[in-house]
């Protein structure tokens, strides 16, 4: 073979090469993506994006109404409530912490009642048709005759209400059997309960939620029952004197027999959780948002936990604070906050002049002066940032702490939460909490979360 | 001087000027098949709509730019970004600050894979959505084991933790001694006075060497141009941070710069509702990651046997 021939077969090669090459490309082929897998959001209840409990100390400091831990309202002060355990040392929960556990008729609004009846006298699911069953024959026979008429109403809720209020005291037992409850969604507080053998009105108290769960949609749930007895899963920790005091509801007793207020609970969960207490100390426990750096912390929109009331206490100047705020404003400023509306729908100019005039606040000298503050219960760090010299302290830290402890409804606190802020020792933890109201930079993933269990 | 023996009547040699048939045809099929390879090969051009203005063409250096030069650079992303979300976003350049050195450390007992973190930082850091690129990988581990080959981050049961596994949030693990820093062709990406390792977008070829080179898979490349939604893109942003990016170049997680350099927490820590996460000033003998690496049983830095020597602390409860 001479050389141009091989020239030749070797220019023609990679001609055929490029030419296929070339067809590739232009047709694509192989250029197409394959789908990846989505990773999506995974659990649903943990929706919230920041903890949305306010602590007895923020309702302390905000003078507000704190008539609910007022134990003696009801109790009697020279003698402690007495505590009854059943037979498997569980505490019997008194039924004015749970809320009554009957229904009566006013728990049913006519609408409802029509869904239940429908329910009933279809028997489609096994719980109605038990219910169904345990009515004598004249009842099914008005509930069969049922029209969304006063009068008809009127009996047949007179019908349903007893028959429900038999299942809650269902003789000393649990209406719960694993075929009936089959594909029905027990609520977390429900599977607590139900964990715990529960005897007395924390019986009948389970038996209404397992009716609530039963139907979710005809059933109000009881709100006043988030009060649950027993701290932890175990059951051994289910007497209210572990922490309470006996003598004196309104303080707490750790193990070394301090008292303490409910302000001071932390030290108290400090007292059993000791390793978590230090850590909690160090800021390595628990949830935290807000500033790593705790020199410059000027507030961020979503750190104004309530604006209107924020913006309402400056121009009223309901105290020297306020007053104190509303004179470091220009007249401008002034107008447009007197003239704000909390439901205008662009609440930005508001929400701007408002961070501008506490990041200029923060920025300036201490603006502690003894009577412009008088009446604020201050917190323990900005008393200790006081007495430092003006040198070593930290004046935008303590401004900010200052301001913060002025306004602890309406002003996010950038420090530790208490642990009560996360941990309710009287509910079932985090599977009931809800989302945080309100705007939040990172709303999408609520807003995922949320459209996700919409399709669930 | 003899005349130069002449060729034999019967075959005559053509012009040496004169193209034959076979060699034009030969040449012409030559020439349309090359010029057609070329043009297929440059059809991705047709799909690129993003080509650089004569400002972003010759735009200095990062390190070499003057705070005018910068300010000017600044105006034009925000300009462009105006352009394409109609919202005026708040671009800024913030230094390394003085006496910080950024450490993270996550707690392994805490973490519930539960994935608020991947789905908080695509949101905080102008992440594309379609399609979709994230910094965090949430390792699926069996307990009892740290074999990485058996890890799946595709998992997606209807709720977590899930009995007999453990997880484990991967991110760029902003090493002391970064491999992705040294392979990178042009010095798009350096390690800041704070530990952070950043990219400039404006600067970065899109070669891909430092994805090659990252032991962790924390490097993301735009092989298309990001889509995020109008009403989704997050205004607060840094130049070496959150800003949009362009097709063709690199991403990662740059510990929400426009965050932390103003003092606040990373966007993944705020959302963790578990409590996992944990990040600080390690200088700052009291902060709380001085204090877990003081105190805890910080088992890892992931693959430490590649001498990369992360910032990011893996830790357990104990």
């Amino acid at each position: 073979m001479t050389t141009n021939s091989k020239t030749g077969i070797t220019v023609a090669l990679l001609c055929a090469a490029f030419s296929v090459l070339a067809v590739a490309f232009l047709s694509d082929s192989g250029g197409a993506r394959g789908n990846r897998p989505a990773i999506p959001l995974v659990d649903t209840n943990f929706l919230d994006t920041s903890t949305t409990r306010q602590s007895y100390a923020d309702l302390v400091r905000a003078n507000a109404d704190l008539s609910d831990f007022d134990c003696y309202v009801c109790h009697d002060k020279k003698s402690p409530p007495p505590l009854r355990f059943d037979a498997n040392l569980n505490l019997i929960v008194a039924e004015e912490h749970i809320g009554p556990a009957k229904f009566s008729a006013d728990d049913i609004g006519s609408n409802e009642l029509a869904g239940i009846v429908q329910r009933f006298r279809g028997h489609s699911d096994p719980v109605s048709a038990f219910l169904w069953q345990s009515l004598s024959n004249s009842q099914q026979l008005v509930l069969v005759n049922f029209k969304p008429s006063e009068q008809s109403s009127k009996q047949a809720r007179e019908i349903v209400v007893p028959a429900l209020n038999n299942i809650i005291t269902n003789a000393g037992q649990s209406f719960y059997e694993p075929g009936r409850f089959k594909g029905i969604l027990l609520g977390a507080e429900t599977m607590l309960l139900m964990q715990q053998n529960p005897a007395g009105p924390a019986l009948a108290h389970l038996n209404r939620l397992l009716l609530e769960d039963a139907y979710p949609l005809e059933l109000s749930r009881n709100r006043q029952d988030d009060i649950v007895m027993g701290h932890g899963k175990h059951g051994r920790n289910n007497n209210c004197f572990n922490c309470h005091n006996e003598t004196n509801l309104t303080l707490l007793q750790p193990r070394d027999g301090r008292d303490l207020t409910f302000a001071d609970s932390a030290q108290l969960c400090g007292s059993c959780h000791g390793p978590t207490y230090r850590d909690w100390l160090a800021g390595a426990h628990g949830r935290i948002s807000g500033y790593w750096d705790r020199g410059s912390s000027p507030f961020s929109e979503d750190e104004i936990r309530d604006l209107p009331k924020l913006v309402d206490r400056w121009r009223h100047q309901s105290d020297p604070v306020s007053g104190f705020v509303w004179r470091q404003l220009s007249n401008p400023e002034q107008v447009l906050l007197a003239n704000y509306q909390p439901s205008a729908s662009n609440p930005k100019q508001a929400q701007d002049v408002v961070l501008q005039a506490l990041s200029k606040i923060i920025g300036e000298p201490s603006i502690y002066q003894p009577d412009r503050f008088k009446g604020i219960l201050l917190s323990p760090e900005p008393t200790s940032l006081m007495q430092q010299s003006q040198q070593d302290a930290n004046l935008a830290r303590l401004n900010r702490l200052l301001l913060e402890d002025a306004f602890p409804l309406e002003l996010t606190r950038n420090q530790r939460k208490v642990c009560v802020n996360c941990h309710n020792p009287h509910a079932p933890p985090f599977p009931s909490r809800k989302p945080a109201p309100g705007p939040h930079p990172l709303r999408e993933i609520a807003d995922m979360a949320e459209s996700h269990a919409a399709e669930k | 001087m003899s005349k130069p023996p002449s060729s034999p009547a019967s075959t005559p040699a053509p012009p040496a000027s004169a193209v034959d048939r076979r060699s034009f045809l030969r040449t012409s099929a030559v020439l349309t098949t090359g010029l057609a390879a070329l043009a297929a090969s440059l059809k991705p051009l047709l799909e690129t709509n993003d080509f650089p203005t004569m400002e972003r063409f010759l735009q200095k250096y990062y390190k070499e730019m003057t705070p005018e030069d910068m300010a000017k650079v600044l105006k034009r992303i925000g300009d462009e970004v105006e352009k394409d979300y109609g919202l005026r976003p708040q671009v800024r350049d913030l230094k390394p600050m003085d006496g910080v050195e950024f450490v993270y450390c996550l707690n392994l007992t805490r973490c519930i894979g539960c994935r608020k973190c991947v789905h908080a930082c695509v949101a905080e850091n102008n992440e594309s959505r379609d399609p979709e690129i994230q910094y965090i990988r949430v390792l699926r581990l069996p307990d009892g084991s740290l074999d990485i080959d058996k890890a799946d981050h595709f998992y997606a049961p209807d709720s977590v933790p899930e009995k007999g596994y453990f997880y484990m949030p991967v991110q760029c693990q902003q090493c002391k001694n970064p491999p992705c820093v040294k392979v990178c062709p042009v010095h798009a990406t350096w390690q800041e006075a704070d530990g952070i390792t950043v990219i400039d977008y404006d600067w970065c070829i899109g070669c891909r060497y430092c994805e090659a080179a990252c032991p962790y898979w924390a490097r993301r490349f735009n092989f298309t141009k990001p889509s995020i939604p109008k009403e989704r893109l997050n205004p607060d942003m840094a130049y070496l941070g959150n800003r949009p990016r362009r097709q063709g170049v690199m991403e990662k997680c740059h510990f929400c710069i426009q965050r932390t350099r103003v003092g606040r927490y990373p966007a993944c820590l705020e959302v963790c509702p578990a409590g996992a996460r944990k990040f600080g000033n390690i200088l700052d003998p009291d902060s709380e990651v001085s204090y877990i690496l003081k105190s805890k049983r910080v088992f890892i830095q992931l693959k430490s046997e590649m001498g990369t020597s992360p910032r990011f602390f893996y830790y357990f409860d104990v």
